[in-house]
């Protein structure tokens, strides 16, 4: 597993992610073929032989998959999370024994600035935790989840899905999606972009040398490229689903839209026969507090949902034509 | 406007004291304008509360933005006398509604919100525009070669800046219209959210035991993003993450929207 060193990455912290890379090699699985690795997936449970990778990594339902001395072998999904796009994959016929420590998620979400890997395929590359509260929303599936801030001083913008550790080997995240703001861009020559291109590919191993990228001298600080990970409570949730019976996170859902206003959050649709239709919650409604939590913004709608269990009793708070009301819904499950 | 008619609409609307009302009243007598007047507020009043409440379960922006107003308002009291200075805008403007609305009235109820204010469609498209217009761009600057800038997709969304070429389909422009053409809301519907009780393996007997002691399941509730959000502000982002991935990379494009653009389901 190989390091790309950025160019303003300390020394101390470069050592310390090459020592988690190598720490992390008897578990860390390289998607794809040798010509064209897609990814990478950590161990989840060893005795299971699940592992978790994030969708983007994955086309089809197998694919293959490698771990240093222990050579080639097939992976399936098993079940996939569409708010987080994370995947869980499950043994083949041909799965080897794995000797390797599976992956911890982290208690806590890091502070900002904490810096992180981004395991790419066959390597990983150093960043920065920002956190903010954000939202990540799938088209595809019009999945909403509270998200946080990565940034890194690489052009990364054609990178998606890769899974993000602290340091110390602590998943933290699983970068989603890339997004280099307007005007803090740096110039990507045709052939620094064409270079990157291999080296997400996993074809840059030594014909680029090393570090790659500090021979792209074309991109660095300025260049600042801000990704999104669905927030460590979504990660939490999804993973404790993967490694349950039925390998499916449960959602729990009060079956109603809201959108930011600046009076707090504006119910602006309901839906019938859910739980909010079911306590009379109606359009124009504007949420105050759910289970005794301030409710003002999106991010703490999906946050406090997102805590909860289908069956829940939730409490609440809401103002209603200009009264204040308190309800209490039973929280439904959500399914695809 | 004169002080007179400010205090015919406020007795119109029952906004004076008893002793007020009164002396308005009394001031009317034998002025056959005033009573015109004040019998013309009389009835714009009772118009308004005829008009049938939307359906609760619509989604509307234009609710929305009234609940907002309505909120903002109730926040300034008392109310200064010099706002009662719109109110022959007001009365004009809701004048024009009644003569718009009548006909519909006629009709069955109809819902209030604009249509073009929301689209919903599926797949790639399935999220509007926002209220300003996307400049799909590489991330790459401008210094680098177009035949490679096309090669990145994310996608970079300026809210500040002028509308480049449509280079997608554009999302649907806000237009005046009487009636309420149905087919143009592209709202989720009920087959996005249907209320299923959960079943033991499959056994439809089983439904209601099973129903009883665990929780309802439900279709997720989708998240919308509309045109132009109720307000513009806020300073969280809402990243909108693409269908379609880089066939290279598995990366997918992504744009960047305010939060007050999105309405989120849960």
């Amino acid at each position: 597993m190989s390091l790309w060193v950025v160019e303003s990455l300390a020394q101390a912290q470069t050592v310390a992610v090459q020592t988690l890379l190598d720490r992390l090699r008897p578990s860390v699985a390289v998607l794809g073929s040798a010509q064209r690795p897609t990814g990478s997936a950590t161990l989840l449970d060893a005795d299971r032989g699940l592992f978790l990778a994030h969708a983007d990594a994955i086309q089809g339902d197998t694919v293959q998959a490698r771990i240093g001395s222990l050579g080639r072998f097939r992976l399936k999904v098993v079940a996939r999370d569409e708010r987080t796009n994370l995947v869980l994959l499950g043994p083949g016929d041909d799965l080897p024994r794995l000797t390797g420590p599976t992956i911890n998620v982290a208690d806590a979400s890091p502070v900002p600035n904490t810096p992180i890997v981004v395991l790419l395929a066959d390597g990983g590359i150093g960043g920065s935790f920002v956190g903010g509260q954000s939202l990540l929303v799938q088209s595809e599936s019009r999945r909403a989840v509270p998200a946080s801030e990565l940034r890194f001083e690489t052009p990364l913008q054609l990178v998606a899905g890769a899974l993000v550790l602290t340091l110390d080997g602590r998943l933290v995240g699983t970068m989603g999606a890339t997004i280099a703001r307007a005007g803090n861009v740096a110039p990507v020559t045709p052939g620094a972009l064409a270079d990157v291109r291999s080296m997400v590919q996993g074809q840059s191993r030594g014909a680029l040398g090393s570090p790659f990228l500090r021979k792209g001298a074309s991109y660095g600080p300025q260049g600042m490229t801000v990704a999104y990970t669905p927030n460590l409570t979504a990660i939490q949730r999804t993973i404790a689903g993967f490694l349950s019976r039925d390998h499916q996170p449960e959602y729990a859902g009060l079956g109603l839209q809201v959108a930011e206003s600046p009076i707090g959050l504006v119910v602006v649709r309901v839906f019938p026969e859910s739980p909010a239709s079911r306590i009379k919650i109606q359009v124009g409604d504007t949420l105050l507090s759910m289970d005794g939590r301030s409710v003002q913004r999106q991010y703490d709608f999906l946050q406090v949902l997102l805590v909860a269990r289908p069956g829940d009793h939730m409490t609440i708070r809401l103002r209603h034509e200009g009264t204040e009301i308190t309800r209490e819904a039973v929280l439904a499950k959500t399914k695809r | 406007m004169k002080r007179k008619d400010d205090d015919l609409l406020r007795l119109a609307f029952g906004e004076l004291a008893a002793d007020s009302a009164r002396a308005v009243e009394a001031r009317t007598v034998g002025d056959a304008s005033a009573q015109a007047d004040l019998e013309a507020m009389r009835e714009l009043r009772a118009g308004l509360q005829r008009l049938p409440p939307p359906p609760p379960d619509t989604l509307s922006a234009e609710r929305l933005r009234a609940a907002i107003l309505d909120r903002e308002l109730r926040s300034r009291r008392p109310v200064p006398f010099f706002a009662w200075a719109w109110a022959p805008v007001a009365v004009a403007a809701l004048a024009a509604v009644l003569v718009v609305s009548r006909p519909a009235l006629k009709g069955d109820p109809q819902v209030v919100a604009n249509p073009s204010v929301l689209a919903f469609n599926r797949g790639e498209e399935a999220f509007a525009a926002p209220s300003f217009d996307p400049i799909e761009e590489p991330i790459v600057s401008s210094q680098a070669a177009p035949s490679e800038a096309t090669r990145s997709r994310a996608t970079v969304v300026r809210a500040s800046e002028p509308a480049a070429p449509a280079r997608r389909r554009s999302a649907p422009r806000r237009r005046r219209s009487r009636a309420v053409d149905a087919t143009r809301i592209q709202v989720p519907t009920g087959d996005l959210f249907a209320i299923e009780p959960r079943t033991q393996n499959g056994d439809p007997a089983s439904a209601f035991t099973v129903a009883a002691k665990e929780p309802d399941v439900m279709a997720a509730p989708t998240s919308s993003v509309v045109e132009g959000g109720p307000y513009s502000g806020g300073p969280e982002s809402v990243v909108i993450v693409s269908s379609k991935r880089d066939l290279d990379t598995g990366a997918r494009a992504a744009t960047e929207t305010e939060a007050s653009n999105v309405f989120v389901g849960g």
